[in-house]
């Protein structure tokens, strides 16, 4: 089933006031969001971004100030949840408490008349396809499974009733992080073979890239940039977008260019003839990723200093890492092995930098994806 | 860079098509919610608000059980408010009601902080002695008992410790400090201290432990301060409770000695009894507006939310206020 | 100062919640517990700050036992789990409370309060109250309550989780510019095993109440004493499977059901023992390669094929999800890759080379390495 979210906008009445305050942000700022027959979307953001209340709209939960959720080519406006043929795994498990973990699982048989037989056989079905163990999870009271068992349970029940569409609202945030890693490769091996519609929340830009065919990215109510990992990390519409995205931090440089050059602080750094050429003078700032920097000759002039706080070696990524202050910013930045603190001149690989607004955050010039191939 | 951000004609005509059924929508949620709502109004309508309204009607006439009624003005209030047992049983009001919220609403603060720092089967029983569900009557019969000036449990105790034969509820002067005694252990609101003592984080008192705080300072630095909203909200039932106290004195002592535990509220019963309606109407309502007054200035002199930030200006707060 | 625990143990009614745990705390350094939830690693700290009574064995500071020593006469400092900062005070008050149940003067709280607040960037705040802050403001305003009391030794429960990705990365190096700035023997414990791996001087694994083991960053990653502390580990985990151990004329082989791989002469010496009998095989995701850009030469011998279920985009490469299939089972595999595998080979069958020189092996019922010398357990 395809899912079309078209201008909705949602706001808030505050508690104790009988009209919509002007000044109240709106939790949902004119979005609209396709999502592709088959597709997993992630919906990525911080917290407060309004991804979570966008979920429960396509659900049902919400109800949309103005615009459109479809279903196909149906408004669902006046369609109530239980109706959708949804499936929702929610960050607490949801499950009920006063039923063992097979109950759960035939409860939507219960509630909808089926056949002991048929609500048995879909229940070993589903079994059989969350894998090694989960039928022992289903003899036992749910209270006394761990999260991740109980969310397996969860996830089990959602998938058992044959949703069109899957809505999944940060479902393994609460396990800790080496469940998150087993349990996030259950769900999107199950998703593939599936192939249904999905509608991912998460805060964890690493969990949305995982899952996502493509990626939303939210902020303050407004959808920022939709695409695939490499349009986003290495063609980012703005600065937001630029620094969200990376298991660490994005370096941002104030800076200027003049004379087909960038002046950071105390440094000069001439630019490339292609990027010198596309960039006009004046003031800009100069995002760089940790692994897009180049540590400089001896010569002078030929880099920034930087002041290194301290020097990490990475053995899992085979990675030297040095966390300090390049030109007044914070940098982390990727070095060879063996790097000292002392003397550590960098300068960034203008291939894979990106330029943005001094004032505001778009995006002047971005690399593009590397060519990988 | 590619979006799917589609706001094209298709969409804005859609946008259009829709809002019908948005709108229907929520008028229908509407109407649920005063099928919900409306008994529940209709009631408080019924027996609250109109009686409200009725007796405020009757207090500017001279209304008797028969007889034509007529509009008398401020008759019946000039009448009351010169009537010097009305002072008197406002005074009386006024003396029971801080007694008591000195007695029986400050020390079950402190009672219910020590219970927590009980280990938890002893707090168990504690609580279940001092929260015993006891009917009021039964409990005036028995306290009268106790009180009992001849063969009291009380008095026994008084003259086996060597002192007097006190006169306990027969003076005038003391019979308002032992009506309000039993009070300590009737209508405590310990429970609700004690239910939100245990809702503040532990990880509280263990950073205030681990920072160096003794038992009275975490006591004065966390324990009061996270029940702030819960004493201020009791403060304001006691209040309005103990003006309007009339059962336990009507039980204990009918108002005795010589009108010396006769509460405002008893008053207006007395008043009652004698057919006098306007009169028993005016006086209610002068009570009304004394305890208004007072619940007022609360609400405006203090401020509920302890994690609030601070208040900068009176004005601010004025023109704030919907925050409250 | 140094911490010492020995023989560190904590029952809950009938369960054991730590058992036996022993480690020391240098002078300076910053230790960090580490393993799944459950494991015991919050009670052990609890009981170094004296939150939990120790039921047995020794707990010293500077080689005085502090087994009943009250929490607040240890003078340590502590970042709870959610910050557990008063709501209804200041960021002043909230920052200067430990100074005020110490009594210390008021001109010196003047001085040192505005100082701390400063360190973490939070001086622009003191007036408010914790509900106008942020996540991220309300974690330093602990860390500078932490910071201003000049304590003997600090302790960290989880500091970070309740932190937004973006937010972490800073409050990670905002603890350790406190901890190189104190220099105090500093107890971090975490679930999370990257923030262990990029913080920790020294570093323990617990599990089940008890240490698995205890080393460097380093040490950890590369002799792992167990499969638990190999899986435990690195992100993407390790591949672990069962093999049987084969011996022809020259050679060791490991016969995994769909391959076999040959070891290298140091490994097989160290297992040749075992010969005929099964082992648990060890393969970090990074020791697989694609054959053309293994830093290593590539034959029969070490290199087996599987069919691509999932390709992670990663900044440095790609994670790639595979499967081999066998008579018991498909077996899962992970391998990072340090180039972008294209998306066009989801579902086809792939060589990978393995870097055999870092295979570890472990046995299949203790779960211990087969590799590691007696003494480096």
């Amino acid at each position: 089933m395809r899912i079309r979210i078209a201008d909705v906008t949602k706001q808030y009445v505050r508690e104790g006031s009988l009209r919509t305050a002007a000044d109240e942000p709106p939790a949902l700022d004119h979005i609209s969001l396709d999502i592709a027959d088959g597709e997993t979307v992630s919906v990525v953001g911080p917290s407060g971004c309004g991804k979570s209340t966008l979920l429960r709209l396509v659900a049902g939960l919400e109800t949309a100030d103005s615009g459109t959720v479809y279903y196909d080519e149906h408004d669902v406006a006046d369609v109530p949840p239980q109706s959708r043929g949804i499936g929702m795994v929610f960050q607490d498990y949801a499950l009920y408490p006063t039923m063992k973990g097979a109950g759960n699982l035939k409860y939507y048989f219960d509630v909808h008349r089926r056949t002991e037989e048929e609500s048995r056989a879909r229940a070993k079905e589903i079994a059989d396809i969350m894998g090694v163990g989960f039928e022992l999870l289903l003899g036992q009271q749910t209270t006394t499974l761990s999260g991740g068992e109980q969310q397996r349970v969860a996830i089990a029940r959602c998938v058992v009733r044959d949703p069109t569409l899957f809505l999944m609202d940060e479902p393994i945030v609460n396990l800790d992080a080496k469940l998150r890693e087993s349990t996030r490769m259950e769900m999107a091996k199950l998703l593939k073979r599936y192939g249904v519609t999905t509608m991912f929340v998460t805060h964890d830009q690493q969990e949305a890239v995982f899952m996502g065919d493509r990626i939303a990215l939210l902020r303050a109510g407004r959808v920022v940039q939709v695409g695939s990992f490499d349009e986003l990390y290495y063609s980012p519409a703005n600065l937001f977008v630029a620094s969200f995205f990376g298991s660490r931090p994005l370096t941002v440089l104030p800076a200027t260019v003049a004379d087909r050059a960038v002046h950071a602080g105390e440094v000069s750094w001439p630019l490339p003839a292609g990027l010198a050429d596309r960039l006009a003078p004046g003031p800009v700032r100069v995002g760089v990723r940790p692994e897009a920097w180049r540590v400089a000759g001896a010569e002078p002039g030929q880099g920034a200093p930087m002041a290194v706080d301290r020097i990490e070696s990475v053995p899992a990524e085979r990675l030297t890492l040095a966390h300090g202050t390049v030109a007044g910013a914070r940098a982390t930045v990727v070095v060879p092995a063996g790097t000292t603190a002392e003397g550590l001149r960098l300068v960034p690989d203008w291939d894979a930098a990106a330029f943005f607004g001094a004032d505001d955050e778009v995006a002047l010039h971005t690399p593009g994806p590397p060519d990988f191939f | 860079m590619t979006t799917d951000i589609v706001v094209d004609d298709d969409a804005a005509a859609a946008e259009a098509d829709t809002r019908q059924p948005t709108t229907s929508s929520r008028s229908r949620r509407r109407r649920r919610l005063w099928i919900f709502l409306g008994p529940a109004l209709l009631l408080n309508l019924v027996w609250g608000w109109y009686p409200l309204a009725t007796s405020f009607v009757l207090s500017f006439t001279d209304a008797r059980l028969r007889g034509d009624v007529t509009f008398t003005g401020f008759e019946s209030y000039e009448r009351m408010i010169n009537d010097p047992l009305v002072a008197d049983a406002f005074r009386v009001s006024i003396i029971f009601a801080v007694l008591s919220i000195v007695l029986t609403f400050v020390v079950p603060i402190f009672v219910a902080i020590l219970l927590m720092e009980m280990p938890r089967r002893t707090m168990r029983w504690m609580m279940l002695l001092w929260f015993l569900p006891l009917s009021s009557v039964g409990t005036a019969i028995l306290w009268r008992y106790v009180y009992n000036t001849d063969y009291g449990l009380l008095q026994s105790i008084a003259t086996g410790l060597g002192f007097d034969r006190q006169p306990f509820l027969n003076s005038s002067d003391q019979v308002l400090f032992w009506l309000v005694i039993p009070g300590l252990v009737l209508y405590g609101p310990g429970l609700i201290y004690l239910a939100t003592l245990q809702s503040v984080p532990t990880s509280y008192y263990e950073a205030a432990e681990i920072e160096g705080a003794g038992f009275w300072r975490k006591i004065w630095t966390i324990s009061l301060p996270r029940m702030r909203p819960v004493i201020l909200m009791m403060l304001m039932f006691a209040v309005i409770g103990n003006l309007q106290q009339f059962e336990w004195p009507k039980l204990m002592t009918n108002g005795g000695p010589g009108g010396a535990s006769r509460t405002a509220v008893m008053y207006v019963y007395d008043i009652l009894n004698q057919l006098r309606y306007a009169d028993a109407t005016a006086l209610s309502i002068l009570l009304f507006v004394l305890i208004m007054l007072i619940v007022g200035i609360m609400r405006f002199a203090i401020r509920e939310d302890p994690d609030a930030p601070p208040r900068r200006s009176l004005r601010e707060f004025v023109t704030r206020k919907g925050d409250l | 100062m140094t911490i010492t625990a020995t023989r560190l143990t904590k029952r809950f009614g009938d369960k054991t919640a730590v058992d036996g745990v022993e480690f020391e705390v240098g002078e300076g350094e910053f230790f960090v517990l580490v393993g799944p939830s459950g494991c015991g690693k919050t009670t052990t700290l609890r009981m170094i700050a004296g939150l939990e009574s120790i039921d047995d064995g020794e707990l010293r500071m500077n080689s005085v036992v502090v087994n009943e020593t009250r929490p607040r006469d240890r003078d340590i400092a502590m970042v709870f789990q959610d910050y557990a900062i008063f709501p209804h005070l200041s960021v002043r008050e909230n920052i200067a409370y430990g100074l005020r149940s110490r009594r210390v003067a008021t001109s010196v709280i003047k001085q040192k309060v505005p100082e701390a607040a400063a360190t973490f960037r939070i001086d622009h705040l003191l007036r408010r109250k914790p509900r106008q802050l942020s996540g991220g403001e309300r974690q330093r305003v602990a860390l500078a309550r932490a910071l201003v009391r000049d304590a003997q030794a600090y302790l960290y429960d989880e500091p970070l989780s309740n932190l937004d990705a973006q937010l972490r990365h800073q409050a990670r190096e905002d603890i350790l510019a406190l901890h190189q700035r104190q220099r105090k023997p500093t107890v971090y414990v975490t679930h999370d095993q990257s923030e262990a791996m990029s913080m920790a001087d020294r570093m323990a694994v617990m599990r089940g109440g008890r240490i698995e083991q205890v080393g460097t960053p380093r040490e950890l990653y590369e002799n792992p004493v167990s499969a638990f502390v190999a899986f435990f580990i690195g992100t993407p985990s390790i591949n672990l499977f069962e093999a049987t151990l084969r011996a022809d004329a020259d050679d060791v082989w490991l016969e995994a059901p769909a391959f076999s791989l040959r070891l290298p002469p140091t490994t097989a010496s160290a297992v040749a023992g075992r010969v005929g009998g099964p082992v648990t095989v060890g393969i970090r995701p990074e020791d697989l390669h694609p054959p053309r850009q293994a830093p290593f030469d590539v034959g029969e011998h070490n290199k087996f094929t599987a069919r691509v279920e999932l390709i992670e985009p990663t900044t440095a490469g790609s994670t790639v999800y595979l499967t081999v299939p066998g008579p018991e089972g498909d077996l899962d595999i992970a391998a990072g890759f340090t180039a972008r595998l294209p998306d066009r080979f989801a579902g086809e069958q792939v060589p990978l080379a393995v870097d055999l020189g870092k295979v570890h092996l472990f046995d299949p019922v203790t779960e211990r390495s087969l590799l590691l010398g007696a003494g480096a357990a």
